[in-house]
């Protein structure tokens, strides 16, 4: 038994407490936001906030995460269905191709701006190391400056 | 309607049969359905259906059948808008929905229903829009009829239909099911271009909203009553067998169902994804060696070499004298070069995975699958029962590039769910996926020039060795059918329909090879690595007579221009190759490149024609900078700016990636390769920006998603070798120490490459 929070809420979950946190987020809780693409904190299509840190999920056993805030891309849309900033402006941008890699770019995209409220270019290059087949990566760095617009 | 596929669209269940021949429809082992439902329109539950494409409900809504397949390209918004057109719907009251498969969207030229080879806008074009022409007009004519006014008085728009004289109007949904049983007399005008609303503007992709909130719409994410999941190991080698499991070694594991055997495969099924995953990594199983298993990459460049030295060819094009041109020579030498296309896997980042619920009598799949007839003919061949009762359901793909169009997947998840008599859900992990692929083969080609006095080539002999990459794709009896040539796909480019320049003597041959590897197409077909040949080829002759790379393409394609004895349709689309490149010279301030230099190419592909220039500057140790790459495109009527801009985009940093870094490599007869820490892709501090231009030339749609990439790697070899005077023949260029700032040097594999000629 594990317990943590997810996206503001306490829970509990009764799996192999080497189960991957993506896969308790996936199967145990329904949370779909957050894509299965390598298994090897290789691409970040997982990634997640672990305490406000960019985590990717797919390889953090549950066990690791007891006691810790975890977010998910679910909690960024508010209850009345507002879009975070940065949502708002990958929607402005365009920047979705297929759209599998993009759960994981937003939440990096988020987990920068919190630290780094006006990303350089460099500071983009050095910190959104994410991978997108469809190559989506020029928008994502348009996007990424222009949430930072949007978050001021 | 079906509730329980939670990808945010609802699928549309209802069954057409229109248009199509009998002996079609057969060739795929339909059972024909009375052709007497074909035409007619039916009102059921709100809602009345014009054709298989259109309905529109009570409420004024307009629902939309989409065929093709979302896997990036922006088909769920252009392929809507063009029938919103020509209908004068209102587009935001448009809704999508998923057509299941059915044989009314078979694909016009192929009798297939799939998405793939840049078809989805160039080829269902015309039948679309006729499609929304016909539903308006069916809609005016009925508002005329009640009115009792004429035609010509009658003005469609935004779902309303206007009699603006006696300022009556009435909506789409009030009058629906009266326009359904109009039948036209003649075939309903198409809007002018000039009228158009919808197209030529950047509409709001329809699935954004749905892409930037995780929204469950990808296969892996659907999920029916009472699943079970199943993770899927493959036997090491191609076509090897399961000679021993040890089912003990995974008793007492939590959560484990069942051990399901497959042909080539084992199953873990379990009672989450996680578990089967983990199980089937742990399980103890031996597998056997497919029946030539013993293959490397040395050994299958072996395999290709010999060929290309052999006398075994397909004539692909014989234009000319070829022989008599070389023969002319006497003792000179003619100008040759070798150029090799790597190895790839697809490496869409949604793993392969596909939910089946077989039951007696009806089979269900629910897959991100480009090629929906291909799932339903697999399927039922596997599980020996009809064809019509396979139902497949798409969902949004995590990316296709081609890999999606053939059905393995679904026959596994469909073996296992008949095995586990429940419906289940299948995964492969990345390891599975990038291992087992269907690979985009390695291509060699070798040509060889004679040139006249101004070095333009007078004659030009080009041989191709290439595994096949279309017989995987299409279903036997079609392969038949369709194709009087082994695989026209590996021979594209080559033939003087793509090949615009003004060539007196043209041999064109190709040898597929027969090789153990599972071999499939790949974004950009055949065009990648011919055209990385011939634009790397024209370049080296351009550069042996000292002549600007762009003039020098220029001339070729003036020379067909200017001659008589070229047809018609070659005089024009060479013109436009002309555009292309003047525009390229222009956008590119072609010769005065930022950093050392710049490369060119050009192709006439998928009906489009695009021009590429990169930019770089390379350094000694190989280090290389793309400080910027410029394309220019006609590819006809540009339907969505923004669309086309980042399938643009998007095809420049796939053809890089190929062109860079990524390669899969063979030992022990399997890839070497398994996740994208060894199999690179281009990361986003290596993607240089990109300039787009185009020429709407008015000319019907050509394909955007395939055409990106083609020329890339050679416009990016060509400026390497202006830079460095390094002529690289050999992709991907990491095997020549050519590095981008960001990437690591790299470690080239251990097998023997063997060196290009020249």
């Amino acid at each position: 038994m594990t317990s943590f929070t997810i996206n503001g809420k306490p829970i509990t979950v009764d799996v192999e407490e080497d189960t991957p946190l993506l896969w308790v987020l996936r199967d145990t809780l329904g949370l779909k936001g957050s894509k299965y693409g390598c298994g090897a904190a290789l691409c970040g299509a997982c990634t997640v906030h672990i305490d406000g840190d960019p985590a990717r999920s797919c390889v953090l056993p549950i066990d690791s995460v007891a006691g810790a805030e975890v977010t998910t891309i679910e909690s960024l849309e508010t209850a009345k269905g507002e879009l975070h900033p940065v949502q708002q402006a990958w929607m402005e941008m365009a920047v979705p191709q297929c759209g599998y890699c993009q759960s994981g770019f937003i939440m990096a995209t988020v987990a920068l701006l919190e630290v780094n409220p006006s990303p350089t270019d460099e500071d983009i290059d050095d910190n959104i190391t994410n991978l997108c087949r469809c190559g989506t990566y020029e928008r994502v760095r348009k996007a990424v400056h222009r949430a930072a617009e949007l978050s001021r | 309607m079906k509730t329980d596929q939670t990808n945010g669209l609802s699928v549309g269940r209802r069954t057409f049969l229109t248009g199509l021949a009998s002996g079609t429809v057969a060739l795929v082992g339909f059972n024909i359905r009375s052709p007497a439902i074909a035409q007619q329109s039916q009102t059921i539950s709100g809602r009345t259906d014009f054709d298989a494409w259109i309905a529109v409900k009570t409420d004024g809504a307009v629902v939309i059948q989409v065929s093709q397949a979302e896997m990036g390209q922006g088909i769920h918004t252009t392929f809507p808008a063009i029938i919103a057109e020509e209908m004068d719907a209102d587009w935001p009251r448009v809704e999508l929905e998923m057509a299941p498969h059915d044989a009314a969207y078979y694909n016009p030229k192929f009798p297939q229903m799939f998405t793939g080879n840049a078809e989805s806008t160039r080829t269902f074009w015309p039948v679309i829009r006729k499609a929304g022409a016909t539903a308006r007009e069916m809609l005016a004519l009925a508002a005329a009829e009640r009115w009792s006014v004429p035609r010509a008085e009658i003005r469609t728009e935004n779902g309303i239909i206007h009699h603006d004289v006696s300022s009556r109007r009435v909506g789409f949904g009030e009058i629906a099911a009266a326009a359904s049983k109009i039948t036209l007399e003649a075939d309903a005008p198409l809007k002018n271009a000039s009228d158009w609303k919808l197209l030529r503007t950047s509409l709001p992709r329809r699935d954004l909203r749905e892409k930037v909130t995780g929204a469950p719409i990808f296969g892996l994410d659907a999920a029916v009553d009472g699943m079970v999941y199943a993770a899927i190991r493959h036997a090491d080698t191609p076509g090897g067998t399961i000679a021993e499991i040890d089912r003990s070694s995974l008793t007492g594991v939590r959560g484990i169902l069942d051990i399901v055997t497959l042909p080539n495969a084992v199953a873990v099924v379990a009672d989450s994804t996680w578990r089967a995953i983990k199980a089937a990594d742990a399980l103890a199983v031996r597998f056997a060696p497919g029946p030539r298993d013993n293959f490397s990459s040395a050994s299958l460049d072996a395999q290709f070499a010999d060929k290309m030295d052999g006398n075994e060819w397909t004539e692909v094009e014989v234009h000319g004298d070829v022989s008599a041109s070389f023969a002319s020579l006497n003792e000179q030498v003619p100008v040759e070069a070798e150029y090799h296309s790597a190895w790839q896997a697809h490496a869409t980042m949604e793993p392969m995975n596909c939910i089946a619920d077989v039951r007696e009598g009806s089979v269900r799949i629910i897959a991100p699958t480009q090629g929906q007839t291909m799932v339903a003919v697999r399927v039922a061949k596997a599980l020996d029962v009809p064809v019509d009762s396979v139902e497949v359901e798409r969902t949004f793909l995590g990316g296709g590039f081609g890999r999606r169009l053939i059905a393995d997947y679904a026959v596994e998840a469909a073996l296992v769910s008949r095995a586990m008599k429940k419906p289940v859900q299948i995964i492969w992990t990345r390891e599975e996926d990038m291992r087992h692929d269907h690979f985009r083969p390695h291509v060699r080609n070798r040509l060889s020039a004679v040139v006249d006095d101004d070095g333009l080539p007078v004659a030009l002999d080009h041989k191709i060795v290439s595994p096949t990459i279309l017989s995987a794709v299409v279903a036997e009896p079609i392969m038949r059918w369709v194709y009087p040539q082994p695989d026209p796909s590996c021979f594209e480019g080559m033939t003087r329909e793509a090949l615009l320049y003004g060539i007196d003597n043209q041999f064109a041959r190709g040898h597929i090879l027969d090789v153990a590897v599972q071999t499939m197409v790949w974004r950009t077909t055949g065009y990648g690595p011919n055209v990385f040949a011939i634009e790397s080829f024209v370049d080296e002759l351009a550069e042996r007579s000292g002549q600007d790379p762009l003039e020098f393409r220029i001339s070729l394609l003036t020379r067909t221009v200017t001659d008589a004895r070229e047809t018609a349709k070659r005089r024009r689309e060479s013109e436009r190759g002309i555009a292309v490149l003047e525009l390229l010279k222009q956008r590119s301030n072609f010769g005065s490149p930022i950093g050392m230099a710049q490369g060119i190419a050009y192709s006439h592909c998928f009906d489009t024609h695009i021009a590429q220039s990169v930019d770089v500057s390379v350094m000694d140790d190989g280090t290389l900078d793309i400080h910027k790459v410029t394309t220019v495109l006609d590819g006809g009527y540009v339907l969505d700016p923004d669309i086309t801009r980042a399938n643009i985009e998007g095809g420049v940093y796939w053809g890089l990636t190929q062109a860079l870094t990524s390669e899969i490599t063979f030992a022990d007869g399997q890839a070497e390769q398994s996740n994208f820490d060894t199999f690179e892709i281009l990361a986003l501090p290596e993607a240089p920006p990109n300039d787009l231009h185009w020429i709407d030339s008015g000319e019907s749609p050509g394909g955007l998603g395939e055409v990106g990439p083609v020329p890339t790697a050679p416009a990016l070899a060509n400026a390497i070798a202006a830079a460095s005077g390094r002529r690289l023949r050999t992709l991907p260029l990491s095997r020549h120490g050519i590095h981008t700032r960001y990437r690591k040097q790299f470690v080239p594999p251990a097998h023997d490459l063997t060196a290009p000629k020249n």
